[in-house]
């Protein structure tokens, strides 16, 4: 009996030291807004550097959040000011007013390629190639002015 | 001998209808003052009579050198009351239809002159007045009042003047001689032309020119409207409607509490203008397919000094005005973010000025009312920031346009006239 317990005690052991520092693996995610100066829009998965699978981005938009705007870069998304300066990496993304969107939730099915002429999104979907990818979430209030914006996450297509 | 006989038939009725002009001899006054250092008015009020009525085409004067021996003879002036024989007596003598006699009271500030045209023949005081005047005035007044009273002495055509005022006891001057107060009811006067003043004080005084004829009975009713005094404090409010030349901007409402000092045809004001919404609101098209509209309104607030000419500031219902104002102005462009919050974009300092006119209604009482227009314009334009959609790429873009300020304006004041 005694032998028993010890073996128990020993196995329970060994199963904390082996599954325990596999709990603490989760990078921290990136915390700064893209846009400094506005409130924060929570990204919610995928986690940062990692893949999106066949699964939809989820993020989470505060209420007074008017329009939103989902975009999704093929390098790291850079601004100035209230403007994004790297318009070439800007690929794909949706926003409030097209017909697929849907505030909290962007599946990649649904997502449209950009267009720096007219500095919106075009209306047929896109095929997104795979790839690494950046994405991030920015809000506007009911006067058009920016008001909210999500920290950028890396992820794989 | 036919033309001779014609010439008298022909100047018989002339002569005939032709009235006997009277004379009027002009006796020393009394003195009843118990002031001798008046008595030297004594002989200078008749003198100073008798220079008047000389020029009087109605009556003739006896020269008061003549009357000397006369005055020696019978101290007249010695009691001031004269009995029939005396006037008898002293007619015969100064050979006068009418004897001019006076008497005198009262102090050098104030004198209190009675003037008697009595008929030597009768005895009958045919008319008599009452100046009341500075010693500086006397002389001058009884000359009008003695030439007032030949209408009747003359025997000329009279007619009858009845004056009355709102409000009464008002001082009446007939032909420059004041004949009393309002009420003053059936006064004789020779028909003709006459000019009329009344005048109370703390009222505007009355100037008229009338003409009585024989046997009229003419009433003269005035209603005296307050004097403005010569300095005169005023506070008002007022409201004036923004019309602005630039048509980015819509028509706004401004309050304008004043307060100023009129003197004479002049009037000094400082005011205060507060612009309470001046919309410059516009739409733009946005990323999302609908148009977005940014609530913006300027807020003016500013501090001027106005300087306005009256030309008829007499006037006692409507007295127009002109003027020229200046001053500092502050200017804030704000953007609405919601039912509470107003967002502060930038602020302007400027200069401004302008000219106005209008009309000042019931000037004279305690409160009176102002219409005006005006225009207004300022040192510089503004510089008026305007956002457009940048599309998806992050926040709005903006261009910056000159803008402005000049305007006309309407408005109108309630002023409430301190004494």
């Amino acid at each position: 009996m005694k032998s028993t317990t010890k073996t128990i005690f020993a196995a329970g052991v060994f199963l904390s030291l082996v599954t325990l520092p596999g709990c603490q693996t989760t990078d921290p995610q990136p915390t700064t807004p893209i846009f400094s100066g506005t409130k924060e829009i929570t990204l919610t998965s995928p986690l940062n550097a990692t893949s999106l699978g066949t699964a939809s981005f989820l993020y989470t938009v505060p209420a007074e959040v008017k329009y939103v705007v989902f975009g999704v870069f093929n390098g790291t998304i850079v601004t100035s000011g209230s403007t994004i300066t790297n318009e070439s990496a800007f690929m794909y993304g949706s926003r409030t007013g097209m017909a697929d969107f849907v505030s909290g939730t962007q599946a990649k099915a649904t997502l449209h390629d950009y267009d720096a002429s007219t500095k919106n999104f075009k209306t047929p979907n896109s095929t997104v190639p795979g790839g690494t990818y950046y994405w991030a979430v920015w809000g506007y209030d009911q006067y058009g002015n920016l008001t909210h914006s999500s920290p950028q996450r890396q992820v794989t297509l | 001998m036919k033309a001779v006989l014609l010439a008298v038939l022909c100047a018989a009725p002339c002569l005939y209808g032709a009235p006997k002009v009277r004379t009027v001899a002009v006796l020393n006054f009394s003195n009843t003052s118990g002031s001798p250092s008046l008595d030297y008015l004594k002989s200078a009020l008749p003198e100073s009579v008798s220079a008047t009525l000389s020029q009087n085409g109605s009556v003739k004067v006896v020269e008061r050198a003549q009357l000397s021996k006369v005055l020696s003879e019978i101290q007249l002036e010695q009691s001031g009351v004269l009995d029939g024989g005396e006037i008898s007596r002293a007619g015969k003598l100064a050979k006068a239809d009418v004897l001019l006699v006076g008497q005198f009271s009262g102090n050098p500030e104030k004198l209190t002159v009675v003037l008697k045209a009595v008929d030597v023949t009768s005895g009958v005081v045919l008319d008599g007045r009452t100046v009341e005047a500075s010693l500086g005035d006397v002389l001058v007044q009884s000359g009008a009042a003695a030439n007032s009273m030949m209408a009747i002495v003359s025997g000329r055509d009279l007619g009858y003047l009845t004056i009355s005022s709102t409000p009464d006891d008002a001082e009446v001057l007939l032909d420059g001689a004041l004949i009393g107060k309002t009420p003053i009811v059936e006064y004789k006067v020779a028909a003709g032309e006459h000019r009329i003043f009344i005048k109370k004080k703390g009222f505007k005084e009355q100037d008229n020119k009338i003409r009585v004829n024989a046997g009229e009975r003419k009433k003269i009713s005035e209603s005296l409207a307050p004097a403005r005094n010569a300095y005169s404090f005023h506070l008002g409010a007022g409201y004036r409607r923004f019309i602005p030349q630039s048509n980015l901007l819509t028509q706004g409402n401004v309050i304008v509490p004043r307060l100023g000092v009129a003197f004479g045809k002049f009037t000094a004001g400082a005011e205060m203008g507060i612009m309470l919404d001046l919309d410059h609101s516009y739409s733009y098209n946005s990323a999302f397919g609908t148009a977005i509209r940014q609530d913006r309104s300027y807020y003016m607030t500013t501090y001027s000094l106005a300087f306005d000419f009256e030309p008829f500031n007499d006037a006692t219902y409507v007295s127009p005005f002109v003027g020229v104002f200046g001053g500092y102005a502050r200017v804030s462009d704000y953007r609405k973010l919601g039912d509470d919050t107003d967002q502060k974009l930038s602020s302007n300092d400027l200069l401004m000025y302008g000219a106005r006119a209008g009309i000042e209604i019931m000037p004279k009482f305690i409160v009176s009312f102002i219409i005006e227009g005006r225009y207004e314009t300022f040192n510089r334009n503004i510089t008026r920031s305007v956002s457009f959609s940048n599309g998806v790429l992050g926040g709005l873009g903006s261009t910056d346009t000159s803008l402005s300020l000049a305007n006309f304006s309407i408005g109108g004041a309630v002023r409430f006239n301190l004494q």
